[in-house]
């Protein structure tokens, strides 16, 4: 498949691009042409198409979040990732009332918004450890989410009925044959399994879901392509749910694994410019894997929600020189640091974007799968 | 067989197409014999009809100008199976629903 | 070609069978139209005056018949209308229309979505009259509904697609054949609707009452292909606003 897209994405002329711009409805034809080598010319106007868009759909605003890394363990050896069982890293599993302790300090830095990560791990950290998590953090803040081990629709709709009203779950990359030759045997090789993962999720009542590819594993606008048919799959079916892109790019990792196809700051902005010019609703997520003066300027342009002051070892923001994160993070700004960059530039830091009292009444109306 | 008209059934459907056809028929007269032999009377589109003992619903269908397959009946309340109209005998006092298919439709 | 419940159909246009001046008049035009489906509504017989029967004006093996539950004015009544079309031939096929208000002839939401249900239970292929609710046809789809027909307008006013803005979004949206039903009153709306994506369209008053039914017929049937050709082709869009071709924006941050 992504053979016969490349051969469609080299072949898109400079006539197309600029019909895709000029679209009222941009469908995949025009996402192919706007992730296509010609556009890279008009880079320039995707910018201030998606920035008019983003402005229209979700005003001058971003939204901050920050994850807790709860453990660094994992089944796994992806072969480009830090925590990979093969590596030789301090393991961390952090006890329920740890990971409160390291949900405490991101409250009172004043996030409303944060995402549970975890390694794939089901036997030291599975739906029971969430479920008992979850729990104590929902009156805390206004969601909580997670990215965590692809989980069945029963376990996520009990997560959800628990206060979890997200999931993020990545693909990695949507070319099958790559997919297989970067998992070794073992329950993450199955590629169709966590295809699925986020319809599950969707199924079983989750607020939010975000897709995503680890771009630099295979040709970002093939992978761009992907995920645009699987976005809009997902909406065909859960009409319900809110989503979200994210696009998390290969950084240094333990392993030292090294992007099979790089992907530049510029390859970066084009594939989410386009993605907002397919998607005028979707959730669109840059993390502290980039740069501060990347994510400066990406601000107004398409993104919608940005991490900050993130930690990615477990117990890292109670003792910030643990070592054993997930990858070297590129910003390494506060909160306070990114709040004043974002009311600098004119816009608004949203941290409190819902609130646990809707969860608590839709958990309870909501019939579990 | 002999038609017995009893009254006069009007349909006031919106969108009902009728078609050209002269209206009416004129009362016929009947011996005393014929008429012993149509004392039961049952009800019809609303309106009485009385019809001869032991007369399958088929014929009287047919009787009426009507080709059963075209029409869908409902008895007593309860549509009918097609299979079932040449066994049916009507029955005094039995409510009778005939319909079809005509032109027409609100939505238009 | 149109495929509604796993049934191919070559013309795009579907036309009503009410109104028209004669049987005669009627079954021209529809000939003319080159339909491949009528709808047609279910009423007692006129036992005094059986009249002509429509089955023997429209051959059934060239029409697909459509019956419609018209005058229903709730689920239960229409659900018994759709029992009764069952079993007078016409097969599984129904057109669900609960209007319980006879001056404005508006579907009820409510009632359609609960007939849809009923009716998908009991083993019909269900194609619902709605208003233009983008949630609604959401829930008729999960219902089971075979296709959905969506409003362009009320009835008989021939004011177009009013409800171009919500039928974008339901077309959007859709997993199932959409018809655009009702308002049509000239061919350029069919041809509009079919250009915005609809796979087909619903067509009655504006050919039955035309001057000319036959030569109307045909106008719609061409405005149908021209429609549904242009929207295959790959219409050039308008862009809501013009596209800057020295923008502003400076990407100088990007390395």
């Amino acid at each position: 498949m992504f053979a016969d897209l490349q051969a469609r994405l080299a072949a898109v002329s400079a006539p197309e691009v600029e019909r895709a711009l000029a679209a009222h409805r941009v469908g995949i034809d025009g996402l192919i042409a706007l992730l296509s080598p010609a556009a890279d010319a008009m880079l320039a106007a995707m910018a201030e198409r998606s920035a008019a868009i983003t402005r229209q759909r979700f005003g001058s605003t971003m939204q901050l979040f920050a994850p807790i890394y709860l453990s660094n363990l994992c089944q796994n050896r992806c072969l480009y990732c830090g925590f990979s069982a093969d590596n030789r890293i301090e393991r961390r599993v952090l006890t329920i009332e740890q990971a409160e302790d390291e949900a405490a300090i991101l409250h009172d830095r004043g996030f409303s918004h944060i995402l549970l990560v975890a390694g794939e791990a089901p036997n030291r950290l599975g739906v029971d450890y969430l479920e008992a998590l979850a729990l104590r953090l929902r009156d805390k803040f206004a969601a909580v989410s997670m990215e965590v081990q692809p989980l069945s629709t029963g376990e996520y709709a009990r997560l959800f009925k628990a206060g979890i009203t997200g999931v993020a779950v990545y693909q990695e990359t949507y070319d099958r044959g790559i997919y297989a030759s970067l998992h070794p045997p073992g329950p993450k090789r199955d590629f169709d399994f966590r295809l699925a993962t986020p319809a599950r999720a969707a199924e079983a009542g989750m607020r939010e879901v975000g897709i995503g590819a680890l771009l630099g594993l295979a040709d970002w606008r093939a992978e761009g392509v992907a995920l645009a048919l699987h976005l809009a799959g997902l909406r065909q079916h859960f009409w319900q749910t809110a989503f979200t892109v994210s696009f998390p790019r290969l950084r240094p990792a333990v392993g030292g694994f090294t992007a099979l196809a790089p992907v530049s700051e510029r390859d970066l902005a084009q594939l989410l410019f386009a993605m907002r010019l397919f998607d005028h609703d979707i959730g669109l997520l840059l993390s502290t894997r980039e740069e501060a003066r990347f994510r400066d300027g990406m601000l107004g342009l398409g993104p919608t929600r940005y991490s900050a002051g993130s930690c990615t070892a477990p117990g890292g923001y109670g003792n910030p020189a643990l070592p054993g994160e997930q990858f070297a993070v590129g910003d390494h700004r506060s909160m306070d640091e990114v709040s004043a960059m974002i009311r600098q530039q004119g816009f608004d830091p949203v941290r409190k974007d819902w609130d646990p009292s809707f969860q608590l009444a839709v958990a309870q109306s909501r019939q579990v799968v | 067989m002999i038609h017995f008209i009893s009254t006069f059934f009007r349909c006031g459907n919106r969108g009902l197409r009728h078609n050209g056809r002269h209206n009416g028929r004129r009362h016929q007269g009947i011996s005393n014999t014929e008429y012993r032999m149509m004392n039961m009377k049952i009800i019809c589109n609303g309106a009485k009809i009385a019809v001869e003992d032991e007369l399958s619903l088929a014929m009287f269908l047919r009787g009426k100008g009507l080709d059963p397959d075209t029409v869908a009946v409902a008895c007593d309340g309860a549509i009918l199976a097609r299979e079932t109209y040449a066994d049916l005998r009507l029955r005094e006092g039995m409510v009778l629903e005939v319909v079809r298919f005509v032109g027409g439709g609100a939505s238009c | 070609m149109l495929t509604i419940a796993g049934r191919t159909f070559t013309s795009r246009l579907i036309v009503g069978t009410g109104k028209f001046a004669s049987s005669a008049v009627m079954q021209a035009a529809i000939e003319a139209s080159g339909t491949g489906m009528v709808t047609v509504a279910l009423r007692r017989v006129d036992l005094n005056d059986p009249g002509d029967d429509l089955m023997a004006v429209l051959d059934r093996r060239q029409y697909v018949f459509l019956p419609n539950t018209s005058g229903a004015r709730n689920a239960a009544e229409a659900v018994r209308l759709a029992h009764l079309a069952r079993a007078s031939g016409a097969g599984d096929w129904v057109k669900l229309e609960v209007t319980p208000d006879p001056r404005t002839l508006l579907p009820d939401p409510v009632e359609t979505l609960k007939a849809t249900e009923a009716l998908v239970k009991d083993g019909f292929i269900v194609l619902p009259y709605m208003n233009a609710d983008p949630i609604l046809a959401q829930h008729l789809q999960a219902a089971g509904a075979a296709a959905i027909m969506p409003l362009g307008s009320l009835i008989g006013t021939n004011q177009g697609l009013l409800t171009r803005f919500q039928l974008e979004i339901i077309i959007e949206q859709a997993r199932v054949p959409v018809v655009v039903d009702a308002g049509l009153g000239a061919p350029s709306h069919a041809a509009q609707a079919m250009e915005m994506g609809a796979d087909a369209v619903l067509v009655n008053t504006a050919i039955a009452v035309a001057g000319d039914p036959v030569r109307m017929a045909r106008a719609f049937a061409a405005a149908v292909q021209a429609g549904r050709d242009a929207f295959e082709s790959g219409l050039g869009v308008t862009a809501p606003v013009a596209a800057a071709s020295s923008p502003q924006s400076g990407l100088g941050f990007l390395r």
